[in-house]
């Protein structure tokens, strides 16, 4: 379960994050959708632990995530928009690098049907990352995260780039975890996307969560023309 | 976790083109420099132990004659080209390599190399030291500028940290990992260094294995610093490109600027005499004295009349003993002692220059390294001081041996030219010898650049361990 | 040609604007002016251990002066007149030692080339050569291996850097920065903006090199009237030199790699030219052929002196006569003669031999003659020594005439020597007058 409460985050004068409320239990789908700057990746990032939040607090499973104390790490996992990996390694030693790094030591033959259990291509498991397309380090995302086994998933607008086919697997593979229970926090500009996959949308500007809906209640073309609406209304800061 | 980020950070070091193109050349460049240097290194020893036989040898067949004029017709020191000087040639083609050993004159070691070479000699020759000192941080800085900040910009820093990865342990392992590589590359030469210390046959010079032993250790600890430094730019920095640019720069001004500044500056702040004043302050220290080809001086009066008293007699000439012989070697210990007054001077004022830069070497660790590495390989100002000496003690030992024998044997009454001494009594001098120091009294005189090289490693790790953890992965 | 200008007004523009070029060129010019005044402090050094000998010159031959006009019926005026009127000198001590010094070539601050490892006068009396030759100026030798902080050095070691760091991302700022692909967009041709850009950074180089030589030569009072051959050479090597790194470089960004692979390739060029090459070759030089041996000539002058001592008189007279038959007056006892002729067979033997050795290291030497072209580094820096007139051919030039002025004094002096004669005041004078 992923909460966050009364969150806020400041640049110095600029707020990129204000009085966030936002709780996302296991088995659901939170999307966050908002122009650039709008607070999404701030998010992503302060449950991550990757900076530290100017007020309020960020709970994973019911503990604080704690700046530079890693302790919370082990309960998430994490897919950054530009996976980029390491070139020189091949797939499966990438997986098996990060995996080793939360304490899974994975084997090659483990490795390799975690990677197909995303639809990796066999052949491709022993080929070096920069040969990859960015659909398929994608994939390699999400067998690290996989490998890990945390209930709670981040995604930092894991299908930008992404033709359609690949988006559409990366969808049915965050779908299979849902269905595990893991709660996924996902940051995203595709309404498509948001409808389809999410169980719960959220839509930020200038720093707030101004609507949180299930997605169930809402159309496609509603979700649009509330987008839209939000994006011109005047945010009195 | 560790032994996990040691290895797939070797594994991919290994896999990059140009690590492998720039260690080949290096290694080659190493190989090169470490063959080329002891073959070097052997010819010129063998052509000076040959000469420093060869006058000895002339020494002892220069015929019957009087020991006065054995004692003028001299003898020669060659310094021996230092074992380890292959590795680092330090100042050796600046110092003089022989000097010519009369009576009554003390003469400078001359015909250093630098003078018989046109301007390429002062680019120096390709050493191991050099290539050490100077490109091997280059390359250091070729593996690090981007270890971190390069992860930072593609993501995977984010990504391992969500992984639960602590940024210190991250750090250390890049740092385990790009220091191992290093002494990859580093130590095959050093063995190969090893090998032609004990390949050359007639046993490995005294001290020379614990000396190349303390050069190796001296370079390790050397490209540590160097690495650590680099990984903390690498790790504070935001984007690779400004970590190289100052890298690369900090490169220029420690290798290339600095050390040169630092002995220009030295020599500005402290004055070299002029050869001219050196002997003259000399010449005027020996004319308040006395000297032994002329008879008409004070000292010697009193000389004489002391002598004269001694044996209760009142002429030279009834003296049981010689007396131009007494007076020649008194005449020689007063040049000496004005000698050495003069000449300690000028290794005062060297020596007080030679420190400017030995302390910077708490500023700049490639000042530290290069001290001691020259220290190490036998060729600093050090040991040429310690030739120099021993060479004058030699000159003043068999000039005092023959003085010796001219006032005990050739008696009062007998001429100049019939008095004569030959084979037999020349080798009573033994043959010119010179021990290097050795590696602990070479070390006390180096503890500045032992200390600068501690404190540099000492605050980086400190630095690391503490600021490490505040690494951004973002 | 129109686009070119264009090129080069924006160009300028944004260069001018750009704080890395005004820190490299603080860099530049802070070392360029710290190597003018270093040069000129040195060159003031030599000058003032010149001026220092001149002096004490000037003082021993006004006291000898005064000593020839002494009345003598004192023994120490006796002594003194004695000493100042034969030729001979009185007892072992010579006559007088006159001090030959080697004027400081108008350029010497600029590059100080080999001249800090060689005296710059030498003590000269009419005694045997060698041993008054065989003098060395002291000098530590921490700061001959490290070499002088001149313009030449700034000159030779820097500009490159400044060449490599002005272009190594003239392509990769553009492919770095997201403005490459329009710049491709546009109707110019992508090779001739880079060529605009890169005109413009060898601009700047030439720029200051020139200003760097110009300062050198205000700041150090050379004449630019007196000197201008020289001003105009010096730049041309110069600048020759800074075109040579702008091609240099123009083919790393050719190469169109990143700005960190171009630094680095920039950097690894300027290494093995102005580093490796030169040491390398010194190294193989080295392994292959060892310096000769300089002490044989001293052996040499010691065993023949200590044959002339060992030997009847004859054995130096029946020589020197027969070479000056005109100092030939029959005379084989005096000892005066003996001593002094002895020197002309001492340096008759040291000159045959140190010829001999001079052809040796010459040929050394001259083995790198044909891959000097692999060390343009050197090869400049050789380059501007022997225009500054600091190469160690000038030195040789120097002890040619040294040895020239030993000769004449010699001269002066053998004729009274073997005649007999003494100098009177008057001789003295033209003694002052001629040497």
């Amino acid at each position: 379960m992923l909460q966050a409460r009364q969150l806020t985050k400041t640049y110095g004068d600029y707020p990129a994050l204000q009085r966030l409320d936002l709780e996302v239990k296991g088995g659901e789908i939170y999307c966050l959708l908002g122009a650039n700057g709008a607070g999404k990746t701030t998010t992503i990032n302060l449950f991550m632990g990757f900076t530290a939040p100017t007020a309020g607090e960020v709970l994973v499973d019911g503990r604080r995530v704690v700046y530079s104390n890693q302790a919370t790490n082990e309960l998430l996992a994490y897919i950054p928009e530009n996976l980029n990996l390491y070139g020189n390694l091949t797939g499966r030693e990438n997986l098996q690098y990060f995996a080793g790094l939360s304490k899974k030591r994975l084997n090659g033959t483990e490795a390799d049907e975690l990677l197909r259990s995303v639809g990796l291509q066999a052949a491709a498991t022993s080929q070096r990352i920069r040969y990859y397309s960015k659909g398929m380090r994608q994939k390699v995302g999400i067998a690290i995260a996989r490998a890990k086994g945390a209930g709670n998933l981040l995604l930092d607008e894991p299908t930008s780039g992404l033709d359609p086919q690949a988006s559409n697997d990366f969808a049915r593979l965050l779908e299979e975890s849902r269905q595990n229970g893991v709660a996924v926090l996902m940051a995203t500009h595709d309404l498509f996307r948001a409808k389809e996959s999410g169980t719960h949308i959220g839509i930020m500007r200038a720093g707030r969560l101004v609507h949180s809906l299930a997605s169930r209640e809402i159309t496609l073309g509603e979700l649009e023309q509330l987008y839209l609406a939000t994006m011109q209304m005047d945010v009195h800061v | 976790m560790f032994k996990l980020i040691v290895r797939k950070e070797l594994r991919t070091a290994v896999r990059d083109v140009r690590l492998q193109v720039s260690a080949v050349l290096l290694i080659g460049l190493m190989c090169t420099a470490v063959l080329l240097g002891r073959q070097g290194q052997q010819q010129i020893q063998a052509q000076r132990a040959a000469a420093q036989t060869a006058m000895y040898d002339v020494w002892l067949d220069q015929g019957e004659k009087h020991p006065h004029s054995a004692a003028h017709y001299g003898h020669f020191a060659f310094k021996p080209k230092p074992v380890l000087s292959f590795l680092d040639v330090g100042l050796d083609n600046y110092t003089g390599v022989s000097v010519f050993l009369e009576a009554h004159q003390q003469n400078e070691v001359s015909f250093s190399a630098a003078q018989d070479g046109n301007g390429t000699t002062r680019f120096g020759e390709l050493t191991a030291a050099l290539i050490l000192q100077v490109l091997f941080p280059l390359l250091i800085i070729f593996l690090t500028f981007n270890t971190l900040s390069r992860e930072r910009e593609e993501g995977t820093l984010r990504l391992a940290y969500a992984q639960g990865l602590s940024m210190r342990r991250l750090f250390a392992g890049k740092v385990a990992a790009t220091y191992l590589t290093v002494l990859l590359i580093f130590l095959p030469t050093m063995v190969l260094a090893f090998v032609l210390l004990y390949q050359s046959g007639g046993g490995v010079a005294a001290g020379a294995v614990g000396k190349l032993l303390a050069l190796t250790a001296g370079y390790a600890v050397y490209f540590f610093i160097f690495v650590l430094l680099c990984a903390l730019v690498s790790a504070f920095t935001r984007r690779s490109e400004v970590a190289l640019l100052t890298l690369l720069g900090l490169w220029i001004v420690c290798c290339i600027v600095v050390p040169k500044a630092a002995t220009s500056l030295a020599d500005s702040l402290y004055t070299t005499p002029s050869q001219f004043e050196f002997r003259r302050d000399i010449d005027e220290g020996v004319a308040g004295g006395i000297d032994g080809h002329n008879p008409a001086d004070e000292r010697l009066a009193t000389l004489k009349q002391e002598v004269l008293d001694e044996y209760r007699v009142s002429t030279t000439e009834e003296l049981p003993v010689n007396w131009s012989g007494i007076a020649m070697q008194a005449g020689e210990e007063y040049t000496d002692r004005v000698y050495d007054r003069e000449f300690s001077k000028i290794e005062h004022v060297f020596r007080r220059q030679n420190r400017l830069s030995e302390w910077l070497g708490f500023l700049n660790p490639y000042l530290a390294i290069r001290h001691l590495s020259m220290a190490l390989a036998g060729t600093d100002f050090d040991h040429h001081v310690a030739f120099a000496r021993a060479a004058e003690a030699y000159r003043r030992n068999f000039v005092r041996v023959m003085n010796k024998d001219m006032e005990l044997n050739h008696h009062p009454g007998i001429a100049f030219g019939d008095y004569t001494r030959g084979r037999d009594f020349w080798s009573t001098i033994e043959p010119f010898s010179y021990e290097l120091p050795g590696t602990a009294a070479l070390l006390a005189h180096q503890w500045r650049s032992l200390a600068a090289l501690l404190v540099w490693l000492s605050a980086l790790v400190g630095i690391a361990i503490v600021f490490t953890p505040k690494i951004s992965p973002l | 040609m129109n686009s070119l200008l264009h090129i080069l007004a924006f160009g300028g523009r944004n260069l001018w604007r750009s704080h890395t070029v005004k820190v490299l060129l603080l860099v530049v010019f802070g070392t360029g002016l710290y190597s003018i005044y270093f040069g000129k402090s040195v060159v003031d050094d030599q000058e003032g251990r010149i001026a220092q000998v001149r002096a004490y010159e000037r003082t021993q031959f006004d006291t000898l002066l005064h000593w020839a006009s002494l009345d003598t019926t004192s023994a120490e005026n006796k002594a003194h007149y004695l000493q100042a009127v034969s030729p001979a000198g009185a007892g072992f001590g010579r006559h007088f030692t006159y001090y030959v010094a080697q004027e400081t070539p108008p350029g010497a601050g600029l590059c100080l080339g080999q001249r800090d490892l060689y005296p710059v006068y030498y003590g000269i009396h009419v005694g045997d050569r060698a041993r008054q030759m065989n003098v060395g100026e002291l000098a530590n030798p921490m700061k001959l291996l490290t070499g002088n902080f001149d313009l030449s050095y700034v000159f030779v070691f820097l500009f490159p850097l400044l060449v490599v760091a002005l272009f190594y991302n003239l392509y990769a700022e553009e492919q770095e920065g997201g403005t490459l692909p329009l710049l491709r967009s546009q109707s110019t041709n992508l090779r001739l903006i880079l060529l605009g850009k890169g005109l413009l950074q060898l601009l700047v180089v030439w720029g200051s090199a020139t200003a760097l030589l110009l300062l050198g030569f205000l700041l150090q009072g050379i004449s630019l009237v007196e000197h201008g051959g020289l001003f105009l050479s010096l730049l041309t090597v110069v600048l020759g030199y800074g075109l040579l790194w702008t091609v240099l470089m123009a083919g790393v960004v050719w190469l169109r790699r990143s700005s960190a692979l171009s630094a680095m390739l920039g950097l690894g060029i300027w290494l093995v030219f102005t580093l490796i090459t030169p040491a390398l070759l010194n190294l193989i030089l080295l392994a292959n052929e060892p310096p000769p041996n300089r002490a044989g000539v001293t052996h040499a002058v010691r065993t023949l002196n200590d044959r002339i001592w060992e030997s009847p008189k004859s054995f130096v007279f029946d020589r020197f006569y027969a070479a000056h038959p005109e100092l030939d007056r029959g005379d084989t006892t005096d000892f005066n003669r003996f001593y002094h002729a002895s020197f002309t067979l001492l340096d008759a033997e040291a000159d045959r031999l140190q010829s001999q050795l001079e052809e040796r290291v010459r040929r050394r030497n001259g083995l790198l003659e044909p891959w000097f072209w692999l060390a343009p580094a050197a090869l400049v820096h050789e380059q501007l020594s022997k225009l500054c007139g600091t190469d160690r051919q000038r030195h040789l030039d120097f002890i040619e005439q040294t040895h020239d002025y030993h000769q004449a004094l010699k001269q002066l002096y053998y004729t009274r020597i073997f005649s007999g004669e003494q100098f009177s005041p008057e001789d003295l004078r033209r003694l002052e007058s001629e040497l």
